[in-house]
């Protein structure tokens, strides 16, 4: 007796034994295969024979699973060929899923024969799904998806207030915080933050990056823990203790490489060696997404008086307070902490909204934004729906008689409209993701032109809320433009079957008139997007067109920001700007040079109280507000700012003289209407006094925050008198700017090797980016209402020429009995005058209403400007006559003989 | 009496084969069978596959054989044409044999 034979492969054989069914087949196989893997074995080694068996059994698998498949085609065909229901084997799930993948097939070769109605379609679909998308992903990102931190909902940001000077957005001092934070029952906590700008490295080359200053129980309250090592502790945020910082995710894989045993490295902030503690994880942004890290503040009250009002306040509300009830509670408590500090905090409030309003400071125009573009983007979708519904129907009349077959030989009419269906979620489907593949594209040119300070929760790009968004916009608009056209083209099949020889006459009348109507909203759709556009570019070329006060062309700007550890007052500051400017004036390319502390229409403003007529006295009601700038002399020369009356500054209005203002034309009229100006007296207020200042002259009115209305009172100061330590270089080159850049940079470079430039930006890019919500609205508003001419073009087109096919008979009729080819083109034209004419009626009516949604964005600009309407009415006119012309052309060349064989 | 279906070439070879071979004609069998009869070895998946769809379309019919400690227990599966195969083996010589008369000179021309 020999030993029993090893076995073959286990897993080869459980391979086989899914192939074939238990039973005599699958022994004879597996037997076989036994019987020769032994006789391999006999003959060669085991390995050799397992080897052979592997390979045996490889060669076997296809042919059986392919016999398998095979088999299991042939039993569906046959019993979709029967009744799905009648002695079926499969489930009813499974034949509703073969009869789904069946019509998925029908479909799609329907499509493929239809090749340009399915190419007008997927067009239309991926331009108004894609807009959507687009707008979607804007929103989601800047407003919609949830803070990266814990319970995001629940944190809010707290501002100071102060209601006789109307200002809402006010920084607070440490005193302050302290007073409003003691025993409040409004928030489980409250924490301080800033954004700062810091030198990161050793002096030499350092780097200015964005940091965020934070109170040590930030990120507590924020509810985020750290990536790596910890956060701040309690204590971290009081003199003397050792300095810290946390990274953020980004600077630690890019700066540091990702190395995980970073915690504990040193690092030099400011001049401050810090010892990094932790870093935090990739989704956490705040209060700027570019925050490179974090630092404690050094929360010295004996430094933090309550003049320096710098900090910002978050907080997260108690259970069961909501934002209203944190509010009462918090202008009481501010009401209180004005009361016992009159001289500080006199007419001090206190303003609670939620974190993310705070940390999106464009919150407040982006939401109108938002709207404005998901509504235009919206007409754009309904228009594409119009449109490809208006093909289909026509199609669909041209298939009444597949239907009536399909009808004949047993389909239900609850079938047939599946299979239509099945197309119209095809196209869906086809358009939303060509529409999404376009959404991704303009995101990346959106990302490109929205400064990245701007907040916003994960990247500028197609997330998971975009697709689902997408999806269920595809199959939305495939059941809104799919079903009267399903409808149509099965209704008569069913019942009338193959005795409808040829479409009734009310039946083609009725698709006439479901035509006519779709046609009538793509013209009015189209004229409502293109009024939008018309009165935006219009008041973006308005405000275009308003005289800033001063010449932004060949101004290069450049932000410093002396460290306090290197130059620690005024003086010192100083000296670091004088030291800029003469060594800008000397580089050839240079011709003048200038230091201001704020940029006009940058959104900063400075704002500085006064008394205009100190005579009166110090009443609450004597106390006037106005813009202050604060400049060197020559700052008015390089902006072109023109000389109205006395003198500008000189160097001679040093530190230790009186103190001198320039005032404009504006601040002249509204405080000084009569009389001379220069040389009168007011008297500013600063840290609670007041300080005499004597106006030695009056310039030109400049745009410092707004182009719209009239120029608001501003006033200039020497920066020589009011030092201020953030302030901006200016120079006017005859160079171009680029060539002037290098010199900027050679500049400072000269002064201080160790001075960073902040920001370094043209003028004219600052006031570009100030009109960027008009000019992006106008581009994207005409971009959407060049695609919906295109496709209302296509729509009045495609009508016409089904109309002009359909009409052929009479047409001949009509030229046979005499009617003139000059008679069939107006005939034609007509129609379609008469279309453009009921457009143009719901497209004012639809102009009307968008200019009121628009009215934030359009400033002086009448909302019913009768131009804007006017003209793009009659450009529609035109554009539906011409793309009529075409049909009636060929209704022209119809030749009577011929056409009266027709049908 | 139903009308046999026309019979592709291999699923031929394998009736004759099975037919040469006799009473025990299994898988292996078979093959060689094929194999020294025609000069071309069939792949076993094809071979097993036509099996199947011949015992599917009633020209064979399979019984079970002994199982031996070499087959791991399993039984042999013993093949024997029917007597619907043999009828669609004469049908296809038939066909083959009216389409060839006449040709044998002509084809050999070359």
């Amino acid at each position: 007796m020999t030993s029993p034979p090893p076995s073959p492969p286990r897993a080869a054989e459980r391979l086989l034994e899914l192939l074939v069914d238990a039973g005599l087949a699958r022994d004879g196989l597996l037997g076989d295969l036994r019987e020769e893997f032994g006789e391999h074995l006999r003959r060669t080694s085991p390995a050799r024979a397992v080897l052979w068996y592997w390979v045996a059994a490889g060669t076997i698998v296809p042919s059986l699973a392919l016999e398998r498949l095979r088999r299991s085609l042939q039993h569906w065909s046959r019993t979709l060929g029967a009744d799905a229901t009648a002695g079926s084997s499969l489930s009813r799930g499974d034949s509703r899923m073969i009869r789904w993948l069946q019509n998925l097939g029908a479909a799609a070769r329907t499509l493929r024969r239809a090749p340009g109605i399915t190419a007008i379609a997927v067009f239309a679909l991926a331009i108004g799904i894609g807009a959507n998308v687009t707008i979607f992903g804007m929103t989601d990102a800047f407003l919609l998806r949830p803070l990266p931190f814990a319970d995001a909902t629940r944190l809010v940001h707290v501002w100071a207030t102060n209601r006789d000077k109307g200002e809402s957005q006010l920084r607070v001092s440490l005193p302050a915080f302290l007073d409003w934070k003691r025993d409040n029952a409004a928030f489980t906590d409250m924490a301080l933050f800033n954004y700062s700008g810091a030198e990161l490295g050793d002096a030499g080359e350092p780097e200015h990056i964005p940091i965020g200053r934070v109170s040590a129980n930030a990120f507590q309250l924020l509810g985020v823990a750290p990536f790596l090592g910890r956060g701040f502790e309690t204590g971290d945020d009081q003199p003397g203790r050792t300095p810290v910082a946390v990274l953020s995710y980004a600077a630690w894989q890019r700066r540091h490489g990702g190395r995980s045993d970073i915690v504990g490295e040193k690092i030099r902030i400011d001049g401050t060696v810090r010892t990094i503690v932790g870093v935090m994880p990739a989704t956490f942004a705040f209060p700027l997404n570019t925050s490179v890290l974090w630092v404690p503040y050094e929360l010295d009250p004996a430094v933090y008086g309550r003049d320096r009002e710098e900090f910002q306040v978050f907080a997260r509300l108690a259970p069961g307070v909501s934002l209203a009830a944190a509010n009462v509670a918090m202008a009481e408590r501010a009401g209180l902490v004005a009361r016992d500090n009159p001289k500080e905090e006199a007419g001090r409030g206190a303003h609670v909204v939620a974190l993310r309003d705070a940390l999106n400071f464009a919150a407040d125009t982006m939401r109108p934004l938002s709207f404005a573009l998901f509504v235009a983007a919206s007409l754009v979708l309904l228009l594409a729906c119009a449109n490809i519904a208006s093909a289909l129907l026509a199609r669909a009349t041209a298939r009444t008689h597949e239907m009536s077959i399909r009808a004949a030989l047993g389909g239900t009419r609850r079938r047939l409209i599946a299979q239509l269906m099945t197309e119209s979620v095809l196209l869906g489907v086809l358009g939303g993701s060509a529409g999404v593949l376009l959404a991704g594209g303009a995101l990346r040119v959106i990302d490109a032109t929205i400064p990245a300070q701007l907040y916003r929760v994960g990247p500028l790009a197609i997330g998971p809320a975009a697709i689902v968004f997408s999806f269920a916009l595809s199959l939305g608009t495939a059941l809104a433009f799919g079903v009267m056209p399903a409808l149509r083209a099965t209704s008569g099949a069913v019942t009338s079957g193959l005795t409808q020889t040829s479409r009734s006459v009310s039946a083609a009348m009725a698709v006439r008139r479901s035509q006519d109507a779709l046609v009538i909203v793509q013209l009015a759709l189209t004229i409502t997007l293109l009024i939008g556009a018309a009165l935006v570019s219009q008041s973006l070329g308005a405000l275009r067109r308003v005289d800033p006060g001063y010449s932004a062309r060949g101004v290069l700007t450049l932000s410093f920001s002396p460290p306090r550890q290197r130059y620690r007052d005024d003086a010192s500051v100083r000296r670091v700007q004088e030291a800029l400017l003469a060594e800008a004036r000397a580089r050839p390319g240079v011709t003048v040079a200038a230091i201001a502390d704020d940029l006009p229409l940058n959104h900063e403003r400075g704002i500085q109280q006064f008394l205009a007529n100190p005579a009166a006295g110090a009443t609450p009601d004597a106390v006037k507000s106005a813009n202050v700038v604060s400049v060197s002399p020559a700052y008015f020369d390089l902006l072109r700012i023109r000389q109205l009356a006395g003198r500008g500054f000189t160097e001679a209005d040093g530190p230790d003289v009186s103190r001198v203002l320039v005032i404009d034309d504006a601040m002249r009229r509204r405080y000084w209407p009569e009389g001379d100006v220069v040389g009168r007296i007011v008297r500013l207020v600063e840290n609670g006094l007041t300080v005499e200042a004597t106006i030695v002259g009056v310039v030109n009115n400049t745009r410092q925050v707004s182009l719209a209305g009239s120029p608001e009172p501003t006033f200039y100061a020497p920066q020589s008198q009011s030092t201020t330590r953030y302030f901006r270089l200016l120079v006017r080159g005859d160079a171009d700017t680029l060539a002037l850049a290098t010199q900027a940079r050679q500049i400072a470079k000269a002064v201080d090797p160790a001075l960073p430039i902040a920001e370094m930006r043209t003028l004219q890019a600052v006031v570009d980016q100030f009109l960027l919500p008009q000019r992006g609205l106008s581009a994207v508003l005409f971009v959407l209402g060049a695609g919906a001419m295109l496709l209302a073009t296509f729509g009045v087109y495609g009508v016409m020429s089904y109309l002009v096919a359909q009409r052929t008979r009479e047409i001949g009729v009509r030229m046979a009995l005499g009617a003139s080819r000059a008679d069939v083109f107006a005939m034609v034209l007509r129609r379609g005058g008469v279309l453009a004419l009921y457009g143009v009626v719901g497209g004012i009516a639809g102009g009307l209403a968008i200019s009121r949604l628009l009215g934030v964005f359009l400033g002086q600009t009448n909302p019913n400007d009768p131009v804007s309407f006017g003209l793009v009415s009659f450009a529609l006119v035109m554009v539906t006559l011409i793309a009529c012309a075409v049909p009636a052309r060929r209704a022209v060349s119809i030749e009577p003989a011929t056409a009266l064989r027709h049908e | 009496m139903p009308i046999p279906s026309p019979i592709a070439e291999f699923e031929q070879f394998v009736l004759l084969a099975i037919l040469q071979v006799g009473e025990d004609a299994y898988g292996p069998a078979i093959r060689e069978e094929i194999a020294r009869r025609t000069g071309r070895t069939p792949s076993r998946g094809a071979l097993y596959v036509t099996l199947d769809r011949l015992e599917a379309k009633g020209y064979l019919a399979s019984r079970a054989g002994e199982s031996t400690p070499v087959r791991g227990g399993r039984a042999r599966r013993l093949v024997r044409v029917t007597a619907l195969g043999r009828r669609a083996l004469r049908e296809s010589r038939r066909a083959l044999l009216n389409l060839w008369r006449g040709l044998g000179p002509e084809l050999d021309r070359r």
